[in-house]
């Protein structure tokens, strides 16, 4: 119950308790409203019984007056003597009335009232009876109607019935006092209660807010102690904000002052200047490497361009002029001498293409590649129409599927093309028929195209061959070529980020698939 | 040598080639009147008409201009340059021929005025035909030399 006490939100907490106070105060006002209610009818009827008690007390006096002043007037004939007893005939009835009327919730009572009306009636009417019995017939007769004792008679029954009366009220009067004194007990019982609930709640709200505010100055504390050891190291904060502001800028070179607080701020500072100098250390290195890479780069370009010019021109000697000696003496030639000169044609021939592809591998190091939207049909048609041209026996079939544009260098991409649907014509040179088909491949982030023969294919084995450099999976014999067209390919391909892979069955044909980015949206 | 008959001027430092070169030409019935000379500084001085040529007083238009451009002493680029900046001589075509085919070369030579810039092949069948081409084309064909 604590447990959950304590996870109420503070404020909600000082809600509830206050609410139930307020019900509390609400309902002790109630219960003293209602306790003054009753004071106020216990006093009434108080009040009510003394006038019962009263006005009884004084028809009794009134009833004893007539006998009385009866009897005086009976005993000495003197008329002053009825003196009281006309005030009290007089007076008597208005005394009854008001017993009436103050009695008129109680029927019992009201009998009682009606009764003693009667009685002091007749009583009334004793002493008259008496009073002319003595005016009319004397004394003596007087006397015997006293003495015979019905005028004592009604008396006592006045007295009992007034006193009869007089109980009720007093008894009516205890009932309620004991009634009252039963509520008032309650009605204590319940003030105390809710006063000491109001007191302990009190007492919890106290506490509660004390705790809070405890709470509170622990944290703000906390919090001073932080904001103030921050103004005081702001400095230094600021100078490592500094340091990581320079290294955005790839600047390392500066190292941070380490104090001797040995605090959080030094640990970083330390950790800062280690980076740091490691950092400097790997910068020194890569600008010596990109030195280095530098110097390379030019050497190799002087070398290529060295190949270029100088191997070049000794072997365009040795081939045109060797073609001379065979157009100028082939008929002084002997059949040795004509395949001599044959051999030493073929391979200065070769020897140039070597030079020519290897140059132009080199050179695909260097080019920058420059990116446009190219229309991959288009220039797939095209690469395939030279070939399809020049093939006198129409062996030469290639379908080209419908081909989504790329994003690359248009040059360097017809280079692509070209090698690959060579390599495919050249390889199936000894179908019947040549079927090549040109074609995509849908994937998610790139565009695959793939070319596909019917030709010799290749040796899955030797896979990892195919794309290296001079490296061949068949003989000149089989089919000619250098075996640097692979390798330019996926070296063009890699500048433009993509893959090449092939697969292939032997003597079924192969099929080699690149990637290239798609044209930016 | 009269070198006043001269119609086509090879420049070229390498007898080998220039000799192919000649052979094409010949073989082709372009050779009228060629001259070969070994270097940059003898082909101004030819084109010039001064130093060893400085008998070519009254000389008959030059038709092409078949220029190498790795020569030393003067090499092709200088050549070319000092032919095109005259206007005695800038209108004489020049074809650079040569085994260079780096981009900068390239685009130096057209800058500098060339007319037109071949590579000199190593299968020989190409070459012949190559110098056959540029020779019709520009003794023959080319009508804005012919004035």
């Amino acid at each position: 119950m604590f447990q959950f006490f304590t996870k109420i939100h503070f404020r909600k907490k000082i809600t509830l308790i206050f609410s139930i106070i307020l019900i509390g105060i609400t309902a002790i006002g109630i219960a003293t409203f209602r306790n003054n209610q009753s004071i106020q009818d216990t006093n009434n009827l108080v009040q009510h019984t003394r006038e019962v008690l009263s006005e009884s007390e004084q028809v009794l006096l009134f009833t004893q007056d007539i006998v009385l002043s009866t009897r005086g007037y009976v005993i000495t004939g003197d008329s002053n003597f009825l003196q009281p007893f006309l005030k009290a005939n007089n007076l008597v009835g208005e005394n009854i009335n008001a017993i009436k009327n103050l009695t008129k919730d109680n029927p019992a009572q009201q009998l009682r009232t009606d009764t003693l009306a009667k009685l002091i009636k007749e009583r009334i009417e004793f002493s008259s009876q008496t009073i002319e019995l003595l005016n009319k017939k004397g004394f003596a007769k007087a006397q015997q109607l006293v003495a015979a004792g019905k005028g004592k008679h009604f008396m006592d029954e006045i007295r009992n019935t007034i006193s009869r009366l007089q109980q009720e009220e007093n008894n009516l009067l205890n009932i309620r006092q004991q009634a009252y004194a039963k509520s008032l007990a309650d009605f204590n019982r319940s003030f105390f209660l809710l006063l000491g609930g109001i007191l302990l709640l009190l007492i919890i709200v106290f506490f509660t807010i004390r705790h809070n505010t405890l709470l509170r100055e622990k944290r703000e504390a906390e919090i001073q102690e932080k904001s103030s050891y921050i103004k005081n190291n702001e400095e230094r904060i600021n100078k490592i904000m500094d340091i990581l502001l320079k290294y955005t800028l790839m600047d390392f070179s500066q190292q941070m002052e380490i104090s001797e607080k040995g605090d959080a701020l030094d640990a970083i500072a330390l950790g800062l200047n280690t980076l740091s100098e490691e950092l400097q250390k790997h910068i020194e290195q890569l600008k010596g490497n990109t030195k280095q890479l530098a110097v390379m780069n030019k050497e190799l370009e002087s070398f290529t361009y060295s190949v270029s010019h100088d191997l070049r021109a000794p072997l365009r000697g040795v081939h045109a002029y060797t073609k001379i000696l065979e157009e100028d003496y082939f008929e002084k030639l002997d059949d040795e001498g004509k395949k001599t000169i044959g051999v030493i044609l073929r391979n200065s021939k070769k020897m140039g293409e070597l030079i020519d592809d290897l140059l132009a591998f080199s050179r695909l190091g260097k080019k920058e590649i420059n990116s446009m939207d190219i229309n991959m049909n288009a220039m797939a048609k095209t690469v395939a129409d030279e070939f399809i041209s020049s093939d006198k026996e129409n062996k030469i079939e290639i379908k080209i599927d419908s081909l989504p544009e790329a994003s690359g260098d248009a040059a360097l991409i017809k280079q692509v093309w070209f090698n690959l649907i060579s390599n495919a014509v050249k390889y199936s040179s000894n179908n019947k028929k040549t079927i090549i088909e040109i074609g995509f491949s849908p994937n998610e982030n790139k565009n695959i195209y793939y070319v596909k023969d019917n030709g010799v294919g290749f040796d899955m084995e030797y896979y990892n061959k195919l794309f290296g450099v001079f490296q061949r999976l068949h003989s000149q014999e089989e089919f000619e070529g250098t075996g640097v067209g692979l390798a330019i390919v996926q070296r063009i391909i890699s500048k433009h980020h993509g893959k090449v892979w092939a697969e292939a069955t032997l003597n079924e044909g192969a099929c080699f698939y690149f990637s290239l980015p798609p044209i930016s949206n | 040598m009269n070198y006043n008959e001269v119609e086509i001027l090879i420049v070229e430092d390498s007898i080998d080639d220039a000799n192919l070169t000649i052979r094409s030409l010949k073989k082709n019935n372009i050779a009228n009147h060629l001259h070969h000379v070994k270097d940059g500084a003898e082909a101004l001085d030819f084109i010039f008409a001064r130093g060893n040529y400085s008998s070519r007083t009254n000389p008959v238009d030059l038709k092409l201009i078949l220029l190498d451009l790795k020569m030393p002493k003067v090499n092709g680029i200088e050549v070319l340059e000092k032919i095109k900046s005259d206007p005695k001589t800038k209108a004489i075509p020049v074809v650079i021929l040569t085994s260079s085919n780096e981009d900068p070369d390239i685009k130096r030579c057209y800058e500098l005025g060339a007319n037109s810039y071949v590579n000199k092949p190593v299968a020989f069948e190409d070459f012949f035909r190559s110098v056959k081409e540029l020779g019709f084309y520009w003794l023959m064909l080319n009508k804005a030399t012919n004035s």
